[in-house]
């Protein structure tokens, strides 16, 4: 559904890139996480993907459009949340959702079932401008849905969300998944993306550093030991073992056999260790 | 595109609604009346408040001043009384000297009186001087090249109408229609749209309309308070219309260049100032400066005067209709062009 090759941008015009020759493909159905620091180029590439920049080097294919000649068509099968909260503040909810449903030729959801569906029923008639910063993530998260789109760009779902509201998020992620949608998930909160991608690419200063599943990126870049947690002697002792050793099964079963076992804790990396790995810095700058 | 475009015009009345922009038409509107009405004299010609000492014996001059002259004319016999009269500083003495008949005429100015002024008073003085020694009074052929009724020249406080529904309905549009732009930039509603099938023609035809409404609703409502419901209405409503289109478009290029409301402001009210300038030949119809020609708003207080005082010659008002919509024609693919580079090239 998405094809991306040898993608580069630059705002500047110097030579220096904000995207430097990236590449990637996105199946339909697929939850595709796009994962990187701020600064690393993400936010470019979800522009460039939508048609809010233009392709200056590279080719861009969106549901078969090439996004150079991105018309209408385009544009009625894809549906873009945007981390910023860009709604007309003197509307109310649902005269934002109303006016943008009517932009598309494609018969669209219903405003008040998807004000529902992110829990702002209540507050449908009431202007964006009296609503809190949460409330205008969520409602700028159904306006994305509205004409059910066959590929949608999400980026930071859950940023800035409670997290009862956060796990309403990531089911309705989900459920479209299941209904078939490709998910475009830009983001750089990890667990997020560990729970709900299919596939993840590690983006870092413009350029993609690793591209897997989760499980395979935690895998082959994690430590595949268990850390075990026992009481001998009166004492807590922590020992760390490795299922891939002989020995270290041996002992394992040992202490499980004579329940001295109080914890055991995976050792595999999480996302987010991996990228530091890959990249040398972390996500949060 | 039908669908999209009444729905942008509906979201741009909402929101000039509940940005209190409406409100501010109308009062703005209604000021303007009341100074039609109630401030602005309906002739403002040349008044002369004089104090005449007439000292000759025959008091020719007084007594014609005392019963003919126009204006508010005070008699005095005495120096003192002539010197007190001139203290008030807005009288202009005349003073005959002579003896049976004048012989001189003195007069003593305040100082701040327009040489028009003062050259009315020195011909009225010198022509009636002149009969009143000949023992006549001057007669001169007067032809009339209008026909009556056809030309007369409205009342100057309705004459101003025109310039009042120019700037206020037409040219309104320019700066609403950037105060609009500053506010979508400043919310960023308009990235969330162009992710839409939307289009930049629809919305920038919506804006001309909203804006158009904006315009019609403004000058019908001076007009009423004004003029009265009785007027051409075929004749002012179009001609408002178009012209709000072509200012509304102008408003929506010139916000392209300028990041922010704060930026726009000075060089918009610079461009209004422009803009104005054919109001001068509106009212003093010798000036002829040939760029005027050339902006917009030339044809159409030409063709408001037209509507509202019509003189037999309905082909102003066709002939500015044409021009206000060629350059809606020129005007428009330059918008689109400008908005399109400016959003994409420059993600605004």
């Amino acid at each position: 559904m998405i094809a991306v090759d040898e993608l580069y941008h630059s705002y500047t015009g110097n030579g220096t890139y904000a995207v430097a020759g990236i590449g990637f493909e996105v199946g339909k159905g697929e939850i595709f996480g796009f994962l990187g620091p701020n600064g690393a180029g993400k936010s470019t590439t979800q522009k460039i993907l939508t048609g809010l920049l233009p392709v200056q080097r590279g080719r861009v294919e969106v549901a078969g459009h090439d996004i150079r000649r991105a018309r209408r068509e385009l544009f009625n099968r894809i549906g873009v949340s945007f981390e910023s909260p860009n709604l007309y503040r003197k509307l109310s909810g649902l005269e934002n959702l109303a006016f943008y449903a009517s932009l598309y030729d494609v018969p669209t959801a219903d405003p008040g079932e998807l004000l529902g569906r992110v829990g702002l029923a209540d507050a449908a008639h009431r202007r964006v401008g009296a609503y809190s910063k949460g409330m205008q993530q969520r409602l700028v998260f159904a306006r994305s849905l509205l004409n059910r789109p066959d590929i949608w760009f999400v980026d930071e779902p859950t940023a800035g969300l409670d997290p009862a509201t956060t796990q309403r998020v990531k089911e309705i992620i989900r459920e479209e998944r299941e209904r078939g949608v490709t998910v475009f998930l830009t983001t750089h909160n990890m667990l997020v993306a560990d729970e709900l991608c299919d596939r993840v690419a590690f983006l870092n200063e413009g350029r993609i550093v690793a591209a897997d599943s989760p499980r395979e990126l935690k895998l082959r870049y994690g430590k595949n030991v268990i850390l075990v947690e026992h009481r001998t002697e009166g004492r807590l002792v922590r020992e760390v073992l490795s299922p891939l050793v002989e020995a270290d099964r041996a002992r394992l079963q040992r202490l499980l056999a004579d329940e001295r076992v109080e914890t055991l804790h995976s050792q595999e990396a999480t996302l987010e260790e991996v990228f530091i790995k890959l990249a040398g810095r972390g996500l949060g700058g | 595109m039908r669908r999209r475009f009444w729905a942008l015009a509906v979201r741009d009345l909402k929101l000039v609604v509940r940005n209190h922009h409406l409100t501010i038409v109308v009062a703005v509107a209604v000021l303007y009346s009341l100074l039609v009405r109630f401030l602005i004299p309906a002739d403002p010609g040349v008044t002369l408040n004089l104090v005449v000492w007439d000292q000759t014996g025959a008091r020719a001059l007084a007594h014609w001043y005392g019963e003919a002259a126009p204006g508010p004319v005070l008699l005095v016999d005495t120096e003192t009384a002539y010197a007190e009269a001139l203290e008030p500083g807005n009288r202009i003495g005349v003073k005959v000297i002579g003896g049976h008949l004048p012989e001189a005429v003195e007069l003593t100015f305040q100082g701040h009186e327009s040489s028009r002024v003062r050259r009315v008073l020195e011909a009225t003085l010198n022509a009636q001087v002149a009969a009143m020694l000949r023992g006549e009074y001057p007669r001169f052929p007067v032809t009339s090249l209008r026909p009556p009724g056809g030309g007369e020249q409205p009342p100057f406080n309705l004459s101003l109408v025109p310039v009042l529904v120019l700037f206020e309905a037409a040219m309104l549009g320019m700066l609403l229609a950037g105060v609009l732009l500053f506010a979508e930039k400043d919310e960023q509603t308009l990235r969330a749209y162009r992710v839409t099938p939307g289009g930049t023609v629809e919305y920038l035809l919506a804006r001309c309309a909203a804006m158009g409404m904006l315009a019609l609703v403004s000058a019908g409502l001076l007009t009423v308070l004004t003029i009265g419901p009785a007027t051409n209405w075929a004749g002012i409503l179009p001609v408002v219309f178009l012209g709000s289109l072509v200012f509304t478009l102008v408003a929506m290029v010139l916000a392209n260049l300028f990041k922010n409301l704060g930026q726009f402001y000075l060089p918009s009210f610079l461009l209004m100032l422009a803009l104005m300038l054919p109001v001068i030949t509106y009212f003093q119809p010798g000036v002829s400066l040939p760029l005027l020609h050339l902006l917009p708003t030339h044809p159409l207080i030409y063709a408001l005067r037209e509507a509202y005082f019509p003189t037999g010659s309905p082909q102003v008002l066709s002939r500015a209709a044409l021009q206000l919509l060629a350059t809606f024609a020129v005007a428009f693919p330059l918008a689109v062009w400008t908005f399109r580079r400016q959003l994409v090239v420059k993600d605004v």
